[in-house]
């Protein structure tokens, strides 16, 4: 019987103080926008590019001017394969490597035979393309041609 | 029969008054220009409506969180809020809040909820979401 009516004490308490209590509510917004990768490379071809000297013995020479950008915050990778100037079945084989912008040109021991990669940061980067070749000077006259693919991934 | 006593003793003593805030998301709130791709500029954007209502007889007070677009990995875009009423012309770069917008109001109201938002012109690419709290309670 006492404990019954201690219950509804606190009942009436309960109630009463409840009644002083300011209420309040919340709603939400969602927000989002998407951006968009900007990785990019772009090669222009330097002037003797097209006129290599094939006379024999080891040359070395600027072929390439190579832009590349990404707006990827842990920058990106170029790979640049090397490869064959090629004549009716006759190849002198070449080499690549890149230097920064303007740099001196590299000497024969920083070119890749397979695949030359190198990173740059966030941003526009230039960079200066070189091909390391040694004509053995005994190949048949004609016009020997190849290319070099350049690929630029996000890292 | 006692406890019927204290009920009708309790129930009359004040009406409640029961604020509310509904928040429409404006068009193109899920599709923001974050810039990011090699240059930038400053965004002032309306991304709700806000009806406010049922304020108690002090009126409603009103806090909007401001915050940051965010991705995994990438720069946050800090965002700030600003309201102004429902129609009215875009707010001014000055008119935004530091942290949060705070104001009171009167038992309703119709506003426009904006944020300004200046991304970096190199963003990391991917996809930036926040949410936005709209949070009334009665004015004591």
């Amino acid at each position: 019987m006492r404990s019954s009516h201690l219950l509804k004490c606190i009942l009436f308490v309960s109630l009463v103080g409840s009644s002083a209590a300011l209420a309040a509510t919340t709603d939400t917004v969602s927000l989002s926008g998407s951006i968009a990768s900007t990785l990019s490379v772009a090669a222009t071809d330097t002037a003797g590019a097209t006129s290599l000297d094939l006379s024999a013995g080891e040359k070395i020479a600027q072929v390439a001017d190579v832009n590349m950008s990404t707006n990827n915050d842990a920058g990106l990778t170029l790979t640049a394969t090397a490869g064959n100037l090629s004549h009716t079945g006759t190849d002198i084989a070449f080499q690549v490597t890149s230097v920064a912008d303007g740099a001196t040109a590299p000497d024969n021991t920083g070119f890749a035979a397979g695949t030359h990669t190198t990173t740059a940061a966030r941003g526009s980067t230039d960079k200066d393309l070189y091909i390391l070749y040694n004509p053995a000077g005994t190949e048949g006259a004609g016009a020997y041609t190849g290319s070099i693919a350049l690929d630029v991934t996000d890292n | 029969m006692y406890l019927v006593a204290v009920l009708s003793l309790a129930a009359p003593a004040r009406v409640f008054a029961l604020p509310a805030v509904t928040a429409t998301a404006a068009a193109g709130v899920l599709n923001l220009d974050l810039d990011g791709e090699g240059s930038a500029s400053t965004h002032i954007v309306k991304v709700a409506d806000l009806s406010l209502s049922d304020g108690g007889a002090n009126g409603i007070e009103v806090t909007i969180s401001s915050g940051s677009l965010t991705k995994a990995g990438g720069e946050p875009v800090a965002f700030q809020v600003a309201v102004v009423e429902r129609g009215a012309a875009q707010p001014s770069s000055g008119d935004f809040t530091a942290v949060s917008g705070s104001f009171s109001t009167g038992a309703s109201a119709e506003k426009d909820l904006y944020i300004k938002y200046l991304p970096a012109s190199l963003q990391d690419p991917g996809v930036y979401a926040a949410d936005i709290d709209i949070h009334v309670s009665d004015k004591p």
